[in-house]
């Protein structure tokens, strides 16, 4: 008889998770979020000749193997792998140097450095690619494809390593802003030097935005198509752009097949990034 | 015997165009807790911050021991501190904290077990080693902050606002734990603090400070007893101040003309800083002063030899042991007084408009001057 009587019913004023007009939104934003990548993944297994085809023939997984055989989409992925490493360890590092500038010193002209390095996010992708296939051009630093790997990809990271590097900063810097400076000052007090305050105070606490941003460079550079489609030579083609060439010649479910490899790779490294800092902390 | 182990000598410290401190000097001695005490942005911080050595003074000298440390960095110098924040590193356990200042000198991994056990032992978290800091209440964490700075033997543990992060019931049981670690470690503590209760109660001698300046550095009971002007006696517990308007040598001392208590007589020489003007015109800067807790408080007309003042019985403050009532003056003013409860419970209140006399006697008044010259 003391308990909180309650309607079940009705939904109180901050009950938002039980309100039907709210949940139906959240449902019809769901559908048109998803529904894409799960039709993509199920027609995957169509056995169809046309991946465009929308009527079920039944069930298959021959279009993967035809995926996995094909050397050219083969080759395109290992290059992806490839750029996406590389770019991703000289971004995150290159990231974290200049978020620690950033957050530790006050320089002269710091405004505007900031800035600049903020403005690969902000200006559009297609100016970028347009103006590294010229800076490329111009330098005479065309990828011909015939130098030894993967120095033939040289373009390409560079190129990667541009447009993520701002990202990780980012992430990097905003982690930082929650670093209590008298931790560094106690380690300094109980005879650390500067360097090995850096080593056993800051980079453990900047260690989740580490993870968070060579994920996110990863991701940037696994997936990037327009920046890509312009620094890339014959040679080099990337996952995605061997994709678009594919879908150019002809829809077949093996597109779907390698595309379904794409989500299921970038969802394990998502996972498995989450678990990591999770363990972190 | 008393050695001096830090010897502030004429700091003073300037951030731009802003003097923070004022041509400090102070001696602490070997094995005793020195407060600094003052409100905020007095310059206390400031100070420690310039003994830790995280700031340099920009003129005037620090001695350890009689030797200059001035120039020497943080790392290098035999003091270590108690963070505010307490600052325990949050991704190491409690042990591998309070081994990092002994990896640090690269003490001998052997040597480096045996002194954090004797130090967790010390601050009751022997229990607690294996424990990461988020899993440890503040007053957990306060202790591994401490173990941390102590186990490194400083000559000089400095602990800035230690009590502050702590609930009221915690801070006192820490206060008490903190000059018993104190006794026990022998080890020099200063300690920064705002509330002058825990200065009090904790340390052997008190700096106070204000804007910048050194104002009196003195044991608790002498603050109290013989505060050096009317912003001490006021800031080291509660006073009701009363402006001198004019002062007068008589045969035996000096005669006080006070417009809310007339005329007193004051049978002693009055403290050297206080100027006695030649005209009767001029300014005198200083005031007579009584704490609450010598003030009576009345319904009759007190005997003669007693200072009394009349006026209106306002609010009544129940405290717990005692209750303070405030009598507001005929000219808008009010002054408290600490009574006893069962007297408190006997008078009206506030809106009855009952008339008393606030009555003290005079042995009890403090002749201040406003402001003392720094020291």
């Amino acid at each position: 008889m003391f308990g909180i009587k309650r309607s079940s019913n009705k939904a109180g004023p901050f009950e938002y998770s039980r309100k039907w007009s709210l949940r139906s939104v959240f449902l019809i934003g769901s559908i048109f979020l998803y529904a894409p990548i799960v039709v993509l993944i199920v027609f995957s297994f169509n056995d169809s000749r046309r991946g465009g085809n929308v009527l079920w023939k039944g069930f298959t997984t021959k279009y993967y193997g035809k995926a996995f055989q094909n050397d050219e989409l083969m080759l395109a992925f290992g290059n992806s792998i490839t750029i996406a490493v590389i770019s991703t360890i000289v971004s995150v590092i290159l990231g974290a140097l200049t978020a620690v500038v950033l957050w530790r010193f006050r320089f002269p002209f710091k405004p505007l450095y900031e800035g600049l390095v903020a403005l690969p996010i902000v200006i559009p992708e297609i100016c970028m690619g347009v103006s590294l296939a010229m800076f490329f051009s111009a330098m005479g630093w065309l990828s011909t494809g015939d130098t030894a790997w993967p120095f033939n990809l040289t373009n390409i990271i560079i190129a990667h390593i541009t447009f993520s590097f701002p990202f990780a900063a980012m992430v990097i810097r905003t982690r930082l802003q929650s670093f209590n400076r008298e931790m560094e000052e106690a380690a300094k007090d109980l005879g650390a030097s500067e360097f090995q305050v850096f080593k056993d105070i800051l980079l453990p606490h900047m260690k989740p935005g580490l993870i968070a941003g060579a994920l996110l460079a990863f991701t940037l550079s696994l997936d990037d198509f327009v920046i890509t489609f312009f620094t890339s030579g014959p040679n080099t083609i990337t996952f995605p752009v061997k994709i678009y060439s594919m879908v150019r010649f002809s829809v077949t479910p093996e597109i779907n097949a390698a595309s379904t490899i794409l989500i299921i790779m970038t969802l394990i490294l998502t996972f498995v990034a989450l678990r990591y800092q999770r363990v972190d902390s | 015997m008393t050695d001096t182990i830090v010897s502030i000598r004429g700091i003073t410290k300037r951030f731009g165009s802003v003097e923070a401190l004022k041509n400090i000097s102070i001696d602490i001695q070997q094995g005793e807790i020195f407060a600094l005490l003052g409100p905020s942005g007095c310059g206390k911080s400031t100070l420690l911050r310039l003994i830790s050595g995280f700031e340099s003074p920009s003129e005037g000298e620090l001695l350890l021991d009689g030797n200059d440390m001035t120039a020497l960095p943080p790392n290098k110098r035999p003091i270590n501190m108690v963070f505010q924040s307490y600052a325990v590193f949050p991704h190491m356990n409690v042990e591998d904290n309070v081994a990092y200042g002994l990896k640090m000198e690269k003490v001998p991994a052997k040597e480096i077990k045996e002194r954090v056990a004797i130090a967790l032992e010390q601050v009751h978290l022997s229990n607690f080693s294996q424990r990461k800091p988020d899993q440890l209440s503040g007053g957990q964490r306060q202790r591994v902050a401490l173990a941390r700075a102590l186990v490194k033997r400083p000559r000089v543990l400095l602990l800035d606002e230690p009590l502050s992060a702590l609930d009221a019931k915690l801070r006192d049981a820490m206060r008490l734990e903190l000059v018993k670690l104190q006794e026990s470690v022998g080890v020099t503590f200063i300690i920064v603090t705002h509330d002058q209760a825990e200065a009090m109660a904790m340390a052997d001698r008190i700096a106070v400070l204000e804007s910048g300046t050194l104002r009196q550095v003195a044991s608790p009971a002498e603050l109290y007893a013989h505060p050096a002007d009317a912003f001490v006696a006021d800031f080291i517990g509660n006073i009701n101040a009363f402006d001198v308007q004019q002062i007068s040598t008589i045969d035996t001392g000096v005669a006080l003309h006070i417009d809310e208590l007339g005329v007193i007589e004051w049978f002693s020489e009055p403290p050297s800083t206080i100027s006695i003007p030649a005209s009767s015109e001029d300014k005198v800067e200083a005031t007579l002063s009584v704490r609450p807790e010598h003030v009576s408080i009345s319904t009759t007309i007190p005997a003669n030899d007693q200072v009394s003042i009349e006026g209106t019985l306002g609010d009544i403050a129940f405290q717990g042991q005692h209750s303070i009532a405030e009598i507001r003056l005929d000219n808008g003013r009010s002054i408290s007084a600490i009574i006893a409860n069962d007297q408190a419970l006997i008078l009206p209140g506030a809106n009855k408009q009952l008339r008393i006399w606030a009555h003290w006697s005079i042995n009890n008044m403090l002749l201040l001057p406003k402001k003392a010259p720094p020291l």
